[in-house]
Order: C-alpha cells, then sequence, then structure tokens
C-alpha cells in the first residue's frame, strides 16, 4: 500500500503551553543558537516547516520547501510568518522539531531526511538509496507518523545526501 | 569576464561575520586578507591556514575575520555562520541560494559546477551577487562538507 501523504502541517505548541526547559519558541526549537532572520516570500511559512530559498533565489527570502529543482533548503522555520513577515530560521547544527510528509510511514531515528512534494509543504521524507538530494536533517528520534506530530531531526541544511557505492 | 583581484571593496557594516559563533584560531601560512575564504594547504601543515586556492588547497575551513601577515594568528569563522564573501568574478551573477565552492582565484568563491561533481564546499549564498558591483555577499558557511562523495 503506498504511503498517504498528510492533508495539514501538525500545529506547534502555542507559546502558553511553553514549559519545560530546552523548549522555546513554540516548541520547535529544541537547542542550539545558529538561528537567523529572514523573510517569507510568496506562501506563508508555519513554525517547523523546512523552509528553502526559492530557484528564482531572493534575498534572506524563504518559503516552505518543497521539492523543486534550483531551490535550496535552508533550515527550519522556529515561528509563524505571514507572507512578507520576519521569522526566525533555525540553520545547520541546530535541533528542532519538523513534520514527517506521511500520515502512515514512520521514520526511524537517525534516518537521513530530503523534502518532498506534499502539498502541506516543508515536510521531510527519508532519502531514498542511492539517488542524490538535498539533505534537510537527521532523525533523532522514531517518529510514529500515525500521530500526527513534530518529530526531533539534527539540522544539516545545505549538506547533500552522500551516494557511496 | 574577468577575474576579481581586490580585497579592498567595503564590506557592509565594516565586519566580515554577520552572525554566528563558531570562531577558530589558525596560523596563517601565507598572508591574509579578511574575507578570504581559508583552507588547509593541500601539503597539511597543522592549524595553518591559506587563502583557498583550487588546485593547491585543500579543504576550506572559513572565512578569516582580520587580516594578518604570513606566520601570524588568525581567526576563521566556519561552519554555520553567516559572513560576507566575494566571489571570483566582475562578469557573472549568483542568485541567492547558490551554492557556492573554491575557486582558482584566491580565497574568492565560485558556483558550483553541477550536483554530480565534486567540490570543496564553501556555502550558499543567502543574497544576489551582482558580479559588476563588486561587492561582498553573505553566505551561510558550509565549509568541511563535500558538495557530492564519490559514486
Amino acid at each position: 500500500m503506498a504511503p498517504t501523504d498528510r492533508t495539514s502541517f501538525p500545529v506547534a505548541r502555542t507559546s502558553a503551553a511553553v514549559g519545560n526547559i530546552g523548549d522555546s519558541l513554540k516548541g520547535v526549537h529544541i537547542s542550539g543558537n545558529n538561528v537567523a532572520s529572514f523573510t517569507v516570500g510568496a506562501t506563508a511559512v508555519k513554525a517547523g516547516q523546512v523552509v528553502s530559498i526559492s530557484a528564482t533565489g531572493l534575498d534572506f527570502t524563504v518559503i516552505p520547501c518543497v521539492a523543486e529543482a534550483g531551490s535550496q533548503p535552508i533550515g527550519v522555520a522556529v515561528t509563524d510568518g505571514a507572507v512578507g513577515a520576519k521569522i526566525s530560521v533555525a540553520m545547520i547544527g541546530c535541533i528542532a522539531k519538523v513534520s514527517n510528509y506521511s500520515s502512515d510511514t514512520a521514520i526511524d531515528a537517525s534516518e537521513r531526511l530530503t523534502w518532498n512534494d506534499c502539498a502541506i509543504g516543508g515536510s521531510v521524507i527519508a532519502c531514498s538509496g542511492g539517488t542524490t538530494q538535498p539533505l534537510g536533517g537527521r532523525a533523532l528520534a522514531y517518529d510514529v507518523a500515525t500521530t500526527l506530530e513534530l518529530t526531533p531531526i539534527l539540522v544539516m541544511c545545505g549538506a547533500r545526501s552522500t551516494i557511496h557505492a | 569576464m574577468a577575474d576579481r583581484t581586490l580585497w579592498t571593496n567595503a564590506i557592509p557594516g565594516g565586519n566580515v561575520l554577520w552572525t554566528g559563533s563558531n570562531v577558530h584560531n589558525f596560523k596563517a601560512g601565507e598572508a591574509i586578507t579578511r574575507g578570504m575564504v581559508v583552507a588547509i594547504h593541500g601539503t597539511g601543515i597543522g592549524w595553518t591556514v591559506h587563502p583557498a586556492l583550487l588546485g593547491t588547497t585543500t579543504v576550506p575551513i572559513g572565512v578569516a575575520l582580520q587580516s594578518v601577515a604570513s606566520g601570524a594568528r588568525v581567526a576563521v569563522a566556519g561552519l554555520g555562520c553567516i559572513e560576507y564573501v566575494q566571489q571570483e568574478t566582475d562578469g557573472t551573477d549568483l542568485d541567492a541560494g547558490t551554492r557556492v565552492v573554491q575557486t582558482n582565484s584566491a580565497g574568492f568563491i565560485g558556483a558550483e559546477a553541477g550536483a554530480d561533481e565534486v567540490e570543496y564546499m564553501v556555502g550558499v549564498l543567502l543574497e544576489e551577487s551582482d558580479a559588476s558591483d563588486l561587492t561582498y555577499e553573505r553566505c551561510l558557511i558550509l565549509c568541511g562538507l563535500p558538495t557530492q562523495t564519490h559514486a
């Protein structure tokens, strides 16, 4: 049976619900200080979405990452942002939570994660075999897809998945 | 289209490092100008960096934050930082999102040749480089990562 795409992006915890040590910014950003500010491009961004510079290459401007030739994943949005707003993006080396693209296909801890074409935008899928793919990160926990929640990864945007024959 | 030669162009705000704290101390193997991408030499001298030059140096380490003479200590900001870099030519614009690599112009960056090429990665440009303006642009530094591993 083919995997089923999620139909909506998981809602990150609201600020009022954040209280645990180590949680901040809607619970998406777990740790790491490599966070910078970007402008939201043509599509609004939700906290937890992997974001990329689009193929048209606008300065310091990001959109939810969907597989697209020429675009470049940069990091994980840790705040929501409407079109034109400023958002904070956790980049390489940070630990942040993202969404599995699927509602029924789990992701194992340590799996390499890449972009995909799921309509919810900014979600991740496990890298496939020997294909060259942009790397979003490395899963740090087992993601039970059916719970439809965010899952923590080590952000590695900018790197590519490796081919090793 | 010609290679750039000058490192005297103004850096916006005056600082090479825009954000990030991943800064380390190295020894300069030759004179280094701030803003240059620096790399370990192909002969592999410990903790010693040179202006990154394709065919001469190996893995880029980061971007020099200060100008120093040969033999002096130099602060280098590396992986994860956002820094101002300068592209190698005065004739080819580079879009934001371009993956950039070490070139045959010492310390300058250029666009990678393609996903299947093995090159020394420097980072991802976060803003457009209008080549004829001879300006510096901000780049997410990814030194140490391969553009691609062997197939």
